[in-house]
């Protein structure tokens, strides 16, 4: 799971939520794999923690899929993708190609 | 966007999630916690300081990687002008919030390691300094507030961190993976990450050759799983959650100064945030280099902002009961000025005296020997300092009643009486106040102990001075002969 860090030594990770494309990301070179590693290892978001949130987590290449518990509204899984990016120090941009992606759906 | 308001920062803060423990709770919102949120208020200040232009000079610096002006506290310093502006950011900040500037040592880590990993490329052909470089403009460009984690919690002293019996007492290697590594262990007496994005981690002393698995330096971000903060808690916490107005403490806004344990088990930090890893030759190099720059800072700025702020107090306290113009009153008032200037005298000399280290890596550091001067020196006259405020502030410093208590109808008006002098009594409380928090608060052993005790100074002399130099001074004088 090497990134790719172009000159800037950013990357820019596409969410969405449901199938929709919902913005980009742009952290430090290696916040994917940060991400991706809160997920897969320790089964939850940066900021939030197992009791609050465990997550489901399924990574290909540089895709992300996660499936988050309970019923939740497009709206309320932004929320919770954008503050756990933010908590991995992430901001959302509108510039450059996104060579990451994290997929989120709410659990059926 | 390279200069963050301090409503941008708060506003990144409300969203920010440390996992944060504090006396029997965890802590879900900084800004919902009275603790907590002394410190987040406090960085927030310090952003607000960069917005105004009568600090500009001091708080704005001109990134040499971009160009772009950023946030002092993320500047590598480049030539002696801004080690100078860098030591006088410590004064401002100090006057101005009267605790921890909390990016202060995240901002003393980053020269460190700006000079150490450009030297270790050099050496070892690595490429530590390019990927500091990428982290440095991404912190500037988002103008992150930045900590830093130094003091390990070391466990038994006689042993040596690979034979302790819990290794977690340092912060140590667990795995390294095609991606990153993975760390555990502890830093200790870490001032104000959970207020901030990041933490840089350091070594906490010098490393031998068998201890690879402890020689570690990195950033990490502050919310990620593994990583938790067990807040100090003592009389001052549990006051200011206890009290119903902050108005009645000693510092309203910005509080003591707000320290945790860190633990990581077992966190993640990606290659591209790993800035040393293994090489134990350059332990010592990295932390002596940010022991220079935070003494100079810390020792001979920071605590002279904090007795700018004492020295105030006390005049005011003695002006309230009518003994400001008695000769040992203002001797006493002269001796503070004397241990406060005196240090920061030390840190200008520390920063003017500064130079290029190593040769060729464009990195300036202060002067070893003036900057552990201005921390020795303001370690013991800071003592003195707090010792002439409880003087002359008198016993009503560690006496008095509740502000409030004058509004109670029935003991408001007795102890209106009884402590109405030159001044009415609210004046006089609420400066006794102020001077309980410097000289009955954590200051003391905190300005002892911070950059490190007195006793690694004292070290740094013996080290930096050059005993045979000064003896054949005195034997040339006295005209004895060289043997």
């Amino acid at each position: 799971m090497a990134s790719k860090s172009n000159d800037r030594g950013v990357e820019i990770m596409a969410a969405s939520i449901d199938g929709k494309a919902c913005g980009n990301y742009e952290g430090l070179a290696g916040t994917f794999a940060s991400f991706a590693d809160s997920c897969l290892r320790h089964k939850t978001l940066p900021g939030f923690y197992r009791t609050d949130l465990t997550v489901e987590a399924e990574l290909k290449g540089r895709r992300l899929h996660l499936v988050l518990p309970g019923k939740r509204t497009p709206a309320e899984l932004m929320e919770i993708l954008d503050t756990a990016l933010l908590n991995i120090v992430a901001f959302p941009c509108t510039e450059g190609k996104a060579e990451c992606f994290i997929e989120v759906k709410s659990e059926k | 966007m390279a200069l963050k308001t301090a409503k941008q920062y708060l506003d990144t803060i409300k969203k920010m999630k440390p996992r944060v423990y504090i006396g029997g709770k965890w802590v879900t919102n900084l800004l919902g916690h009275p603790v907590t949120k002394s410190m987040v208020m406090a960085n927030s200040a310090i952003y607000g300081l960069a917005e105004d232009p009568a600090h500009k000079e001091v708080m704005v610096a001109t990134s040499h990687l971009t160009g772009e002006p950023v946030n002092r506290n993320l500047n590598v310093a480049r030539n002696i002008h801004d080690l100078d502006m860098r030591q006088e950011m410590a004064l401002l900040t100090s006057q101005t919030v009267g605790t921890c500037n909390y990016r202060c040592v995240g901002c003393d880590a980053l020269n460190s390691l700006a000079s150490t990993t450009w030297e270790m490329d050099q050496t070892l052909g690595t490429k530590y300094n390019e990927r500091f470089n990428k982290w440095l403009a991404y912190a500037q460009a988002n103008d992150l507030a930045v900590s830093g984690a130094i003091t390990d919690a070391k466990g038994d002293r006689k042993k040596r961190p690979s034979q302790q019996d819990d290794i977690d007492t340092f912060v140590h290697l667990v795995e390294k993976r095609d991606d990153g590594i993975v760390v555990r262990g502890i830093k200790v007496s870490q001032s104000g990450a959970i207020g901030s994005h990041e933490t840089l981690v350091l070594p906490g002393g010098s490393l031998k050759e068998g201890e690879e698995k402890f020689a570690l330096a990195f950033a990490v971000q502050n919310s990620v799983p593994g990583l938790s903060y067990i807040c100090q808690y003592n009389a001052y916490s549990a006051e200011r959650e206890a009290c119903d107005n902050e108005d009645e403490l000693g510092n309203p806004l910005y509080g003591q100064r707000e320290t945790s344990t860190m633990y990581f088990d077992n966190v993640f930090i990606p290659w591209e945030r790993v800035f040393l890893c293994g090489e134990t030759k350059y332990c010592g190099k990295m932390v002596t280099r940010f022991a220079k720059a935070h003494r100079m800072n810390c020792g001979g700025a920071c605590k002279v902002g904090f007795a700018d702020l004492i020295i105030g107090g006390t005049m005011m306290a003695a002006e309230y009961i009518g003994v400001e113009k008695i000769p040992h009153i203002q001797e006493k008032i002269v001796d503070m000025i004397r241990y406060s200037e005196t240090s920061h005298a030390c840190a200008i000399a520390a920063a003017m005296r500064g130079r290029e280290e190593p040769k060729g890596s464009g990195v300036f550091l202060p002067d070893d020997l003036f900057g552990n001067a201005a921390k020795l020196n303001i370690a013991h006259g800071f003592w003195e300092i707090i010792k002439n405020a409880g003087d002359i502030g008198g016993g009503l410093v560690v006496t008095a009643p509740r502000l409030k208590d004058l509004e109670d109808p029935e003991v408001g008006p007795v102890l209106k009486k009884a402590f109405g002098a030159a001044a009415p009594a609210d004046k006089r409380m609420k400066v006794a106040k102020f001077l309980q928090h410097w000289t009955a608060g954590l200051h003391g052993v905190g300005t002892w102990h911070g950059a490190g005790a007195p006793q690694g100074q004292r070290f740094m002399f013996t080290l930096l001075t050059d005993f045979e130099a000064k003896k054949k001074m005195a034997k040339k004088l006295m005209g004895m002969k060289e043997e």
